[in-house]
């Protein structure tokens, strides 16, 4: 049985909280709440989990003896520095969405901390582990649209769930609005990389004011091809579609919105979930960190993957500095 | 009354679909078609009952033409037309350079030329609806404009790049850059520029994707590549998001479309089809009303020179791999 330390926002350990409680060999021992500004949407509060709650990482540490097996940060690394480098000192890997880093400084601390210790980072986008971005890369590997010319991404809401946009409106009071939409960013960049390979430039334009902020970045791949990423986010309204994704390719193009997945299955005009918890994208990303934890490898390196964080921080310079950035120049 | 126009040039893939259109609009006496290419003009001339003859013979027996060459030869057949005070209205873009689109415009200038660009989207009604509800400052404080503009590639003259100026770049920047300007009133003042040629074997750059300041400080994004595949039911699409400080407003110029699936015979199978009201009709109608001197919506040449100068400046911004100034 994997003992897994949860961190995070209440919202986000809620729901993966949920997800370990179905899996037979997992179990959640205990969460630190990283909650800076409460999120009240579900109208549930964080002491219905029936888990050990804290107020730091070292504290679980100290309290079990050290006796977990993994870290579970409940939204981008980045956020939680801190407890990255907790977990990696005492060689516990750790999970995180991407990025684990905003600065360069930062990120090669963490890449160093990673190699040094016996712990590592998984920080793949959950984007990675949906069905539908799935079929769109195992589309793109068999050749199904040739060699790609452009992919574009309109992205208005990165995660599941209609309350998206106050988790945002938190998080981005302190982080501010520039770097919470790189965070978006990094999840279709770990994607766009998985598919395309490797970025080679990024190039980065941001705006925040009133209720919108928006990002877009435009990137040029190593192998050739050329992808552009749109976010916008309201404060306090979901806009729509939330998500349209379309690679074209010298023969052929894929494309998808929100509309193809919400009208599996609605209540009025709201789309309910299909798929169970354990098996929706993000089940499926914790499903492969306990994997993860139980075989007997470390993952192919010690933060997988590392390129999409790199662009990160290339693509905040990038905003920072009004250029493009070449992501040679950002090799730790 | 109607007025006499004609086409010149049977170059431009919209010819055939002005002159299909021209020949029915009450207004216009579509009296000819003119071209280099004797077998073809006529064929076109023959599709639509009209007359083939020289780009001369058309200039004295019109009271307007529409430029439909490649885009290297409208500075000489504009300088016919001016010859014999015959009014234009020109396909995009003006010149395949900006010094070029400077010199054509400022000729127009000093003869006092009725001369018009054909941009059709600024009649576009979901492009009209967009504008009024900015004016009226539903936006708010624009932020940032996202915009596509995609189609199939188009071949011909449009990959040679002596003719046509570019490739993707130069075909497809000038209409959501001019419906950007149209809408908002600012400028694109930065621009950078990612292009390549992945799609087709071609001279020509087939992927165009700009990332633009406007005068304002909002962000504009824009693709404009020649990625929509040659199967596609539709041709392509020209859509603009603005995202402003209290709303976002999105406008979709083509999103009027059913489907027409065809089971019987080998032609194409699967087809969108456009029923919105046309733009390129009202475009038409609208270079008739200016003709008799009554005033329109159209792009004039000098928004023909702004957006020929954003075409400069992209690729000035490839060729130097970093953002450039738009100089005016």
């Amino acid at each position: 049985m994997q003992r897994i330390v949860a961190v995070g926002s209440e919202t986000a350990v809620r729901k993966h909280v949920e997800r370990y409680r179905r899996f037979d060999d997992a179990t959640v021992c205990g969460v630190v709440d990283a909650d800076r500004e409460p999120c009240v949407d579900e109208g549930v509060g964080f002491d219905d989990i029936d888990v050990p709650r804290y107020h730091s990482l070292s504290e679980v540490l100290q309290t079990t003896d050290g006796d977990v097996d993994g870290v579970d940060i409940c939204g981008p690394g980045a956020a939680f520095v801190d407890a990255l480098e907790t977990a990696l000192a005492v060689s516990t890997p750790v999970r995180c969405d991407p990025p684990v880093a905003f600065d360069a400084e930062t990120f090669d601390r963490l890449v160093t901390a990673s190699t040094e210790s016996e712990g590592w980072i998984l920080s793949h986008s959950p984007h990675r582990f949906s069905r539908m971005y799935e079929r769109l890369h195992s589309a793109v590997e068999s050749g199904g649209i040739g060699p790609i010319g452009v992919a574009r991404i309109e992205r208005a809401a990165p995660f599941d769930g209609p309350g998206w946009n106050v988790s945002y409106d938190g998080v981005s009071v302190v982080e501010g609005p520039v770097r919470t939409l790189c965070a978006v960013l990094a999840h279709d960049v770990d994607v766009l990389e998985w598919t395309f390979g490797p970025v080679e430039r990024v190039f980065v334009r941001a705006r925040a004011g009133g209720r919108y902020d928006h990002a877009h970045a435009v990137f040029a791949f190593r192998d050739g091809g050329r992808a552009t990423v749109g976010t916008r986010w309201h404060r306090a309204e979901t806009p729509a579609p939330r998500i349209g994704v379309e690679y074209s390719g010298k023969h052929g193009r894929l494309d998808f919105s929100e509309d193809d997945a919400s009208t599996a299955l609605r209540e009025g005009s709201t789309p309910l979930a299909v798929d169970p918890p354990e098996d929706d994208c993000r089940g499926r990303a914790l499903r492969a960190f306990i994997d993860r934890l139980g075989g007997s490898e470390r993952p192919p390196t010690d933060v997988a993957p590392v390129t999409s964080s790199r662009v990160v921080v290339a693509a905040r310079r990038s905003a920072d500095e009004n250029r493009p950035v070449t992501l040679a120049e950002e090799s730790p | 009354m109607t007025v006499d126009v004609g086409i010149c040039s049977t170059a431009h893939v919209n010819a055939e679909v002005y002159a299909a259109l021209l020949s029915k609009l009450p207004s216009a006496d579509l009296v000819g078609i003119s071209g280099r290419n004797a077998e073809r003009t006529r064929r076109y001339a023959n599709s639509v009952g009209t007359a083939a003859m020289s780009h001369a013979e058309l200039m004295r027996a019109t009271d307007g033409v529409l430029v439909c060459s490649p885009t290297a030869i409208h500075g000489e057949l504009i300088d016919l037309a001016l010859q014999h005070d015959v009014a234009i209205l020109c396909e995009k873009p003006l010149a395949t350079s900006l010094t070029e689109a400077k010199s054509i415009r400022d000729r127009c200038e000093e003869q006092g030329a009725v001369a018009k660009m054909a941009m059709p989207i600024r009649y576009s009604r979901p492009m009209q609806r967009l504008k009024e509800r900015y004016e009226s400052g539903a936006v708010g404080d624009l932020l940032a404009v996202s915009g596509v503009n995609r189609g199939r590639m188009p071949g011909g003259w449009f990959v040679d790049p002596k003719l046509a100026g570019g490739g993707a770049v130069a075909d497809h920047t000038d209409h959501i850059v001019d419906i950007v300007r149209w809408i908002t009133g600012e400028e694109v003042t930065e621009v950078y520029a990612e292009t390549d040629t992945r799609f087709y074997d071609i001279p020509v750059e087939d992927v165009n994707v700009l990332s633009m300041t406007l005068s304002n400080g909002a962000s504009f994004l824009l693709d404009g590549s020649w990625s929509t595949p040659q199967k596609n039911p539709f041709w392509g699409d020209a859509e603009v998001d603005l995202v402003g400080s209290e709303a976002t407003l999105s406008a979709d110029c083509f999103g009027y479309r059913y489907s027409h699936v065809r089971d019987i015979g080998h032609d194409t199978h699967n087809e969108s089809i456009y029923w919105g009201a046309d733009p390129n009709n009202a475009l038409l109608r609208a270079f008739v009303a200016s003709i008799r001197g009554e005033s329109t919506l159209a792009a004039s040449f000098d928004d023909a020179v702004r957006t020929a100068a954003v075409i400069a400046a992209a690729y000035e911004s490839v060729e130097r791999g970093e953002p450039v100034d738009v100089t005016y």
